[in-house]
């Protein structure tokens, strides 16, 4: 029965030890100092997130500015360690209130510590979830349920029964004036190009997330144009499938409110959502994919000293939509001396310190192609022969109300027994992944 | 009035005034002066005089320094910060009274840690007994600062008593820091502990079941041994409370007793307590924490329990296994992992249940954690192992699932998923071979991801995907990450060497060699070295862009090897093979022992191959082996050397036998242990890529990190092919038994006498171990080239090619002779000039004979198996020359023959020398019929000689000219020598040592003992020294018993006498020479004493040296002069001991004598020597400064020692100095400069140097030295126009090569790139004043030869023909 974890540390980038916490006590207290020696302050750092040391096994990550080194010293379930710590660092951020760093940890260490003894007890994870812990775990104790404000002789409410119950992520009891639903279709398309415009490798990460603010228990469900789910209820309906795109995902992941065995027989994603901020399910597409941008770089090295770079992007989503942020990185070798640039659209500048051009273009309509043009003086160095390895070029958008992916929402259903109306509110966005072009 | 008023206080003025007057007045002013004073004083003391160093003394005022530990100063720090921040920060949490100021701003006087704590105690004990409002709000800042020191590092123990009263506290997270504070000293503080227990166990019976959790938790994580008793009461109510928080925690808490207490806990029977909630709870919290806990207990408790482990079986039985994935959704995600895990393990009776299960489970593919995916992965996988159909889809099934979870989430996550997918690609890559794209890499992704992403990519290659694979694989090798592209090169490599269509990888991989980045040619090399050992096929491609490769442009180790591999393997492909194998030699110390090892290997096989060429290399190659610090260089070159000595051909069958390719190389990892590693899925194990005893077992981890480094070094199955000395595989033991049978087949043929096909292998020849020992022994001293080097490579091919069995002569002419003759090249050399010519003749040969005779090979065996053997042969067609000699049967008499044969005219010139002139016609009888007769015999041969030189790609063909070339040169300067000496020493030599005193009694008019003739005599003892010491020493002592006889007075003729024999470096000659000199009564003088001493330091007898120092020191009438000083440094200087060296020069001043040139020479020359450079620089200055002017030898020395440290810049200022200062530069002095750049490969300096050299009107050697150390230069580097132009540049000075090895580089660059029009116009322009020696012609025939250019060869050989190369 593998363990997630003998001890966990929160160390910064010094090394200095921030917050620790001892579960178990097969791994010796100066572990830390392991750590610090042969990862923090060798080259080692980065190379491995799974080192062993002595008889431990260590497991870190650096969040921000903080390293979380997990300690086991048996044969651990590694997966689950560092899924373990994603979900603490959630948890911790949704108390702080989005930041997660080395103050936030200093300002809040008792919290910290309380939450760890919480959401791990002897080396195995108990309850991480944040809408049960923050019942009864608060940043001010004064005001928790079970504080001295309470009358001490009256039995505490059922809120323990909650912490353990079996729909874990959702409280009763909870009233909205207005119940509203938000959906937010995300995408981001990863993209690897090759230098001929031919597409390597292409998919699409899609996530769904949810923000409830609806009254009781409510059951919801979600229709989308996926094709498994189409057919499926062509079939149970006996009514032929509306003519359309139809997405396949290749795979699908819920969080674990959705009733998987009901999708797996229906195809139908119903589930009681939890109160708030939620990441309702992850999907991932290879086939089909529509391209917002396609990028078509020339570059030329002009002899020595001198380059010529000439980038034209080319926006293929619909005329009437527009993409925000787009950034489009162009690398340039280490010894560029001078640049010059003309653009069609936007801005570009040359950022030294990480070898690119960055060209932006706040607002980028569909169906247009920006061009940059730019020449670029190199020093020539006879020292280094070497000739350019050419990395590829790296391009951020946001294109809203736009998927990638092609997927809709449908419908969603929203049945409570007090049968109130909800509203519902779907946007979709795509964003860039790593979306890059070989020059 | 006022005047009235006035007047009237100064007429009558009042006591009051009389006393303000009087006394007031005189004390304002002193006290105001006083004041004034003070003022001033207390002004300096604070100013000034606090601070000198007397006053504080005196008044004490200098403080101890405050000793601050630095924990405490973080401390202060660390606290200060958290003050600034919790005033700073308006969160909701720090909206609370500030405590009490004084902690805030610890006073300066206190600032030690102990005084924080300290503090921090006082203001508990304050709050301890209030109960004021507000004062839970103090209490807490307070008890977040202990454990804000607690997180830090500080003991904050001391605190426990005060911490403990004051958690009597109805404030929740009051508790929760007090509980979190005790649980952490009470292991450090037992005593202490024993008094929380009170308030944890008041507050176990809390009415508010939060309280009662934490109580119980913090009450199980005291971890005191002897307070168990305590905990077992709490417990046990906790786990049949009615909250189930407080049942969870009381699970886990009797899991902790079981830690610390195993009895306890087995005692007050948890185990079924806990066995009971698992099964009835309805918290699925509390049923998974029952789960973890038992699992643990009944795990260890298994070993000793009967009962544990059927307990522990039964958690694996069908319905437990059940009742848990009934109630799976219940679960949360890490319960669901814990229960998958379980589950596991669960084998099922039947294959419904396994379907059944898995149609369950399938639904949590699709769960958001990943643990949990992964969890029911392992599910899955351990269901249908036995299925192997259902297995393959369950590897369809759960492709989607991992894929999507390596796509998402952070990059360690994906590693920890990339891992588990990294397993099942090797284990079934086929299934995966179509998503090959999910593997390529992103740029921005970690290092370690994108290595296992390349791993899969090298495991999914097959037919279909192999060329977009290798394609994105080559793009990796411009990879900025250089581990990275180290890795995607190594993954091309292993695609290769997987696939059958590797004829596109081949050409990527030669691409890559052209690269020009120094770590993606190391790696293209080993693979390229890789990959001919499976596919042999390849080599002509490959060594063709190997050829190319400069070995300076490889530095790792392990791509070195691999070079030198190649060179050694493929050392008949290569031209240069040989020399680049000897540069690596000359660089011995810059390789490591891996390289070293390689180095010994591939030149044994390269000397198998081309002998002469490989000859110096391995000589030094050996030594520089046997000398090595790591044993395995130095028992391998010894092994080698032993070997060599034994028997040269079965060295070359150990050391080079035929090798099959290697079809497949080794797995790493053993299919079990890869098993192990499988059911360990979804733990450690997996990312490790060992099984989990490896890593957690202490008994385990040691050998096994150790052998890890030991498969890092030789990974795979490398090193058995590439070193077979060490680890002779069954393969080649094979080959060695099937090479044995061969030889019984072909020994069997030579009884026959039908076929003669190899005649290499056999080594029944006894004459062969005497004779390939003479060449090992000529081996290690042929670092410097000489007569005796050249013998031994006579020897060494000697060693090679007599290995015939020589039958008994077939025909019975009068003469027998020796079958088994042997003769070394020396006493061979010896007898030839010793011995007149017997015979000259010249003979008719058969014409079929002599066109058969295409190599000299041929009739060497034809006439071994005549019993008359070779020493020496050479020449290409049509002329050839032989030595050969022949040995009586019954006595040591021999025969020793010249012969030039001319096949195209089919003529041979013979001359005979015997010693015994009485058989030399008989011999010669039998000699012409041997090679007149059978004609066919030799025709056999010759096709037998061209198939062995065939096979061996003609190598020893080209090899053999130099073979003669060398025998020639020995031949030829002995010959000079003998020709030009006078008269006298030829006979001295050709005397026996006993007829010496005589001869010299008859000469007398010639060595008199005169000093007219001292020159003579001098330079007749000089030269003779050289070759026999034993016979100088004659010519000495006859001439002292001259001197003597004629009672010479002359003291310079004695001295002159003794310091000769410092030449032959015989002191007892000396001695007697003293002692006789004194008996003539001849006054001894200090010169006398100096020669003698010079005597006895020149034969190293260091002793006797200084005690004739001694005796000269206590003597009055010759004492020490300047020379006896010079004497003895210049002594130790050939000694090269610079320590004596120096204390002698150091005696030398002391004894009042000034340095002279001379010392310095010697001084400098020596620190050069031993490589003391900053000495030698010392000496030069102090030379320099006392303006003595360097001589020759002393700027050599210097320049030598420039050059030595290779410090270009000072070389350059070095030879400046000396062009500015007018010195002449000699050739010697610019040669070791042009070396250097030549080294260096700075063509730039070199033209600067010339330049210089013009500029300074410096003419003759020198500049020449430079003109063709450019032309050596460029032509090594294959700059075929610089070449051009420089030669032009120097025939335009009207200067010629000086030697044949710069005409020989720059044909051999010609060559190498294949311009022969070039190389043409080239020879046409330097014959014209440069004549070509018959080595440079050599190497012309071969090149064309290789080149295929037959006309070209024809037109050579010509040429040589008329410049009458040949002759010489």
């Amino acid at each position: 029965m593998p363990v997630a974890a003998s001890a966990i540390y929160f160390l910064n980038l010094r090394g200095d030890v921030l917050i620790n916490r001892l579960y178990r006590d097969d791994v010796g207290g100066n572990m830390v100092d392991a750590f610090r020696m042969h990862i923090m302050q060798t080259k080692e750092l980065g190379t491995c997130p799974v080192r062993q040391i002595g008889g431990c096994s260590f497991f870190y990550m650096r969040i921000s500015n903080v390293y979380i080194v997990i300690v086991v010293s048996s044969n651990a379930n590694v997966a689950c360690a560092f899924k373990f710590v994603v979900e603490a660092v959630a948890l911790f951020k949704s108390y702080f209130g989005g930041a997660f760093d080395e103050d936030a940890i200093r300002n809040n260490f008792v919290l910290i510590y309380e939450l760890l003894d919480e959401i791990m007890d002897f080396g195995y994870p108990q309850n991480l979830s944040p809408e049960i812990l923050k019942l009864y775990i608060t940043q001010e104790g004064v005001r928790s349920p079970f504080s001295s404000k309470q009358p001490l002789d009256k039995p505490v409410p059922n809120a323990t029964l909650q912490v353990t119950g079996a729909v874990g992520w959702r409280r009763e009891g909870l009233a909205y004036k207005k119940n509203e639903v938000f959906l937010d279709i995300v995408e981001s398309v990863n993209l690897l190009m090759s230098s001929k415009g031919s597409v390597l490798r292409c998919d699409v990460t899609g996530k769904i997330l949810m923000k409830c603010f609806l009254s009781g228990m409510p059951d919801l469900k979600l229709g989308l144009n996926d094709k498994i789910g189409l057919e499926k209820e062509s079939q149970l309906k006996n009514r032929p499938t509306k003519s359309g795109k139809t997405i396949e995902l290749d795979d699908v992941t819920f969080h674990q409110c959705v009733n998987l065995t009901r999708f797996n027989s229906e195809k139908t994603v119903s589930f009681v959502p939890p109160d708030g901020e939620f990441e309702l399910m992850k999907y991932r597409i290879t086939e089909g994919v529509n391209l917002p941008f396609r990028v078509l770089p020339t570059i030329k090295e002009l002899g020595r000293t001198r380059m010529e770079v000439n980038v034209k992007v080319k926006s293929v989503f619909g005329a009437k939509m527009f993409a925000l942020g787009v950034v489009i990185k162009i690398p340039v070798p280490k010894q560029t001396a001078k640049t010059s640039f003309q653009v069609t659209s936007g801005r570009a500048k040359y950022n030294a310190s990480i070898d690119c051009l960055v060209w932006k273009i706040r607002k980028f309509p569909g169906q247009t192609e920006p061009t940059l043009s730019a020449e670029i003086e190199l020093i020539s160095t006879i020292a280094e022969k070497k000739s350019w390895t050419r990395p590829p070029i790296q391009m951020e958008f946001q294109v809203p109300m736009f998927t990638a992916s092609g997927l809709r929402v449908r419908f969603l259903k929203v049945w409570e027994k007090s049968g109130y109306n909800t509203v519902e509110w779907v946007r979709y966005i795509t964003k860039a992944g790593s979306y890059e072009v070989r020059c | 009035m006022d005047s009235a008023a006035t007047s009237s206080s100064s007429s009558s003025p009042s006591p009051v005034d009389y006393i303000v007057l009087l006394i007031l007045r005189p004390i304002a002013a002193i006290s105001f002066v006083f004041v004034f004073i003070a003022l001033g004083w207390l002004l300096a003391w604070k100013l000034v005089l606090v601070h000198v160093p007397l006053v504080q003394e005196i008044f004490g005022l200098r403080k101890k320094p405050a000793k601050f530990k630095p924990q405490t100063r973080r401390l202060s720090r660390y606290y200060n910060s958290i003050n600034a921040r919790n005033s700073s920060a308006s969160g909701p949490g720090q909206a609370m009274a500030p405590p009490a100021q004084s902690s805030r701003n610890p006073s300066p006087s206190q600032p030690s840690g102990k005084g924080e704590v300290s503090d921090l105690r006082s203001q508990l004990r304050q709050l301890a007994g209030s109960r004021a409002p507000g004062v839970d709000d103090a209490k807490r800042e307070l008890f977040k600062k202990v454990i804000s020191y607690m997180t830090i590092g500080i003991d904050v123990s001391s605190l426990f008593g005060e911490m403990v009263m004051c958690s009597v506290t109805p404030d929740i997270v009051l508790k929760k820091m007090c509980y979190l504070y005790v649980g952490n000293y009470a292991k450090v503080n037992p005593d202490l502990a024993l008094l929380t227990i009170n308030f944890l166990q008041r507050d176990c019976k809390d009415q508010d079941p939060m309280i009662r959790g934490l109580a119980l938790r913090s009450l199980s994580s005291l971890r005191v041994a002897n307070l168990v008793e305590y905990l077992v009461g709490p417990l046990g109510s906790g786990l049949k409370d009615n909250n189930a928080y407080v049942r969870t925690v009381a699970v886990m808490g009797a899991l902790k007793l079981y830690h610390i207490s195993a009895s306890t806990c087995l005692d007050a029977d948890f185990p079924a307590v806990l066995k009971h909630l698992m099964l009835n709870d309805s918290e699925s919290q509390v049923v998974a924490n029952c789960l973890s806990a038992l699992q643990e207990i009944w795990n260890s408790e298994s070993s000793t329990s009967e009962e544990a482990a059927r307990e522990k079986e039964g958690l694996i039985s069908k319905p437990f296994i059940y009742y848990l994935l009934n109630r799976l959704r219940e679960f949360n995600e890490w319960g669901q992992c814990l229960v998958l895990e379980l589950v596991a393990k669960y084998v099922p009776s039947d294959t419904n249940e396994n379907f059944d299960i898995m149609n369950l489970l399938e639904d949590r593919l699709q769960h958001a954690n990943g643990a949990v995916v992964l969890a029911t992965i392992k599910v899955f996988l351990q269901l249908t192992l036995s299925m192997a159909d259902v297995h393959q889809e369950v590897y369809e099934r759960i492709k989607a699932p991992l894929l999507t979870l390596v796509s998402s989430g952070s990059p360690e996550q994906s590693y920890a998923v990339l891992s588990h997918l990294h397993l099942l690609v090797m284990r079934a890559p086929y299934i995966f071979a179509s998503d090959y794209k999910h593997f390529y890499c992103q740029y921005n992704e970690p290092s370690y991801v994108k290595k296992l992403k390349l791993e899969m990519l090298t495991a999914v290659a097959n037919e279909n995907n192999t060329y977009e694979i290798v394609t994105e694989l080559c793009e990796y090798a411009a990879n900025v990450d250089v581990a990275i592209a180290r890795e995607s090169i190594r993954a091309v490599g292993k695609i290769a060497l997987q696939q059958y269509d590797v004829n596109a990888i081949v050409d990527r991989l030669l691409q890559f060699l052209e690269m020009e980045k120094d770590y993606v040619t190391a790696e293209a090399l080993v693979l390229v070295k890789d990959l001919l050992r499976k596919y042999p096929q390849w080599s002509h491609d490959c060594i063709a862009v190997v050829g190319n490769i400069s070995s300076k442009n490889v530095q790792e180790p392990k791509a070195k090897a691999a070079l030198i591999w190649m060179l050694g393997e493929y050392a008949q492909d290569m031209d240069d093979a040989p020399y680049i194998l000897e540069s690596l030699v000359e660089n011995w110390e810059e390789d490591a022992p891996e390289v070293h090892l390689h180095l010994l290997t591939a030149i044994m096989k390269c000397f198998f191959r081309r002998p002469p060429e490989t000859q110096k290399a391995l000589g030094m190659a050996l030594a520089a082996g046997l000398s090595d610090f790591h044993q395995d260089v130095h028992d391998r070159a010894l092994f080698y050397y032993r070997l060599l000595q034994y028997d040269v051909s079965s060295a070359e069958r150990v050391v080079n036998p035929p090798k099959q390719a290697v079809s497949v190389f080794a797995d790493t990892q053993s299919n079990e242990i890869k098993d192990r590693i499988f059911d360990e899925f979804n733990s450690l194990s997996i990312v490790y890529q060992k099984p989990s005893y490896m890593f957690t077992d202490k008994d385990h981890r040691g050998p096994f990190e150790f052998s890890d480094e030991i498969g890092n070094l030789t990974v795979g199955a490398e090193s058995e092919h590439v070193v077979p000395a060490t680890s002779v595989d069954a393969n080649e033991t094979s080959d060695l038994l099937l090479s044995t049978s061969e030889k019984e087949d072909t020994r069997a043929m030579v009884a026959n006498g039908s076929d003669y096909s190899a005649p290499f292998y056999d080594s029944s020849n006894p004459a062969l171990p005497l004779q390939s020992e003479l060449a090992i022994t000529g081996l290690l001293g042929a670092a410097d080239p000489g007569p005796q080097a050249s013998t031994a490579i006579d020897d060494l091919l000697m060693g090679l090619d007599l290995t015939a069995p020589p039958a008994p002569a077939s025909a019975p002419p009068p003469l027998k002779l020796n079958a088994r003759a042997a003769l070394d090249a020396g006493s061979f050399q010896k007898k030839w000039r010793e011995l007149p010519v017997a015979i000259s003749q010249e003979c008719e040969l058969g014409s079929q004979g002599a066109a058969a005779l295409t190599s000299p090979q041929a009739l060497l065996h034809h006439m071994q198996g005549n019993s008359i053997q070779c020493i020496a042969s050479g020449g290409q067609s049509p002329n050839f020359k032989f030595f050969f000699f022949a040995q009586k049967a019954d006595e040591p008499s021999v025969f020793l023959v010249e012969c030039k044969i001319n096949t195209s005219t089919t003529k041979a010139q013979l001359n005979i020398k015997a010693e015994d002139q009485s058989t030399s016609h008989e011999f010669l009888a039998l000699f012409q019929s041997a090679l007149s007769r059978p004609e066919a015999a030799i025709m056999a041969l010759a096709a037998a000689w061209r198939r062995v030189s065939s096979s061996a790609a003609g190598v020893a063909a080209q090899s053999l000219p130099d073979s003669f070339r060398f025998q020639q040169r020995s031949f030829c300067s002995s010959a000079t020598a003998v020709a030009s000496a006078d008269t006298l020493l030829a006979k001295l030599l050709q005397l026996s040592t006993s007829q010496i005193k005589r001869a010299l009694d008859s000469e007398d008019s010639v060595v008199a003992g005169r000093s007219s003739d001292l020159a003579v005599s001098d330079s007749l003892v000089a030269r003779l020294a050289s070759s026999s010491p034993q016979k100088a020493k004659l010519v000495l002592e006859w001439r002292l018993e001259r001197m003597v006889n004629d009672g010479e007075k002359d003291r310079s003729l004695y001295s002159n006498l003794i310091s000769l024999c410092a030449k032959i470096r015989n002191v007892p000659l000396a001695m007697s020479v003293f002692t006789s000199m004194e008996d003539c009564g001849i006054q001894v003088t200090a010169s006398v004493f100096n020669s003698l001493i010079h005597t006895c330091l020149s034969s190293n007898e260091v002793i006797t040296a200084l005690s004739l120092f001694e005796i000269m020191d206590g003597s009055e009438t010759f004492r020490p002069d300047s020379e006896t000083y010079d004497t003895f440094i210049s002594g130790f200087s050939n000694f090269r001991d610079t320590h004596r060296m120096r204390a002698w020069y150091q005696a030398k001043r002391e004894a009042g004598f000034s340095a002279n040139l001379l010392n310095y020479e010697s001084l400098i020359s020596c620190c050069v020597k031993v490589k003391d450079f900053d000495t030698a620089d010392l000496f030069y200055n102090e030379m320099m400064a006392q303006g003595i002017a360097p001589s020759e030898k002393v700027l050599d020395s210097v320049l030598e020692g420039l050059c030595k440290r290779r410090n270009c810049e000072r070389v350059k200022e070095f030879v400046n100095f000396l062009m500015e200062c007018r010195f002449e530069i000699t050739g010697s002095l610019i040669e070791k400069v042009v070396k250097l750049y030549c080294e260096l490969e700075k063509p730039d300096e070199i033209e600067k140097l010339l330049d210089a050299l013009v500029e300074f009107n410096q003419v003759g050697e020198a500049l020449l030295q430079v003109h063709c150390g450019i032309i050596r230069l460029y032509a090594s580097l294959d700059r075929l126009d610089d070449v051009e132009y420089s030669v032009g540049r120097m025939m335009s000075q009207g200067m010629s090569f000086s030697s044949p090895g710069d005409v020989e580089r720059v044909i051999s660059a010609y060559f190498r790139r294949e311009a022969y029009d070039r190389l043409d116009l080239f020879l046409e322009h330097v014959t014209r004043y440069y004549k070509l020696t018959r080595s440079t012609y050599d190497l012309l025939v071969a090149g064309y030869r290789r080149a295929g250019l037959t006309e070209k060869v024809d037109s050579v050989v010509k040429d040589m023909e008329s410049s009458g190369a040949l002759a010489c």
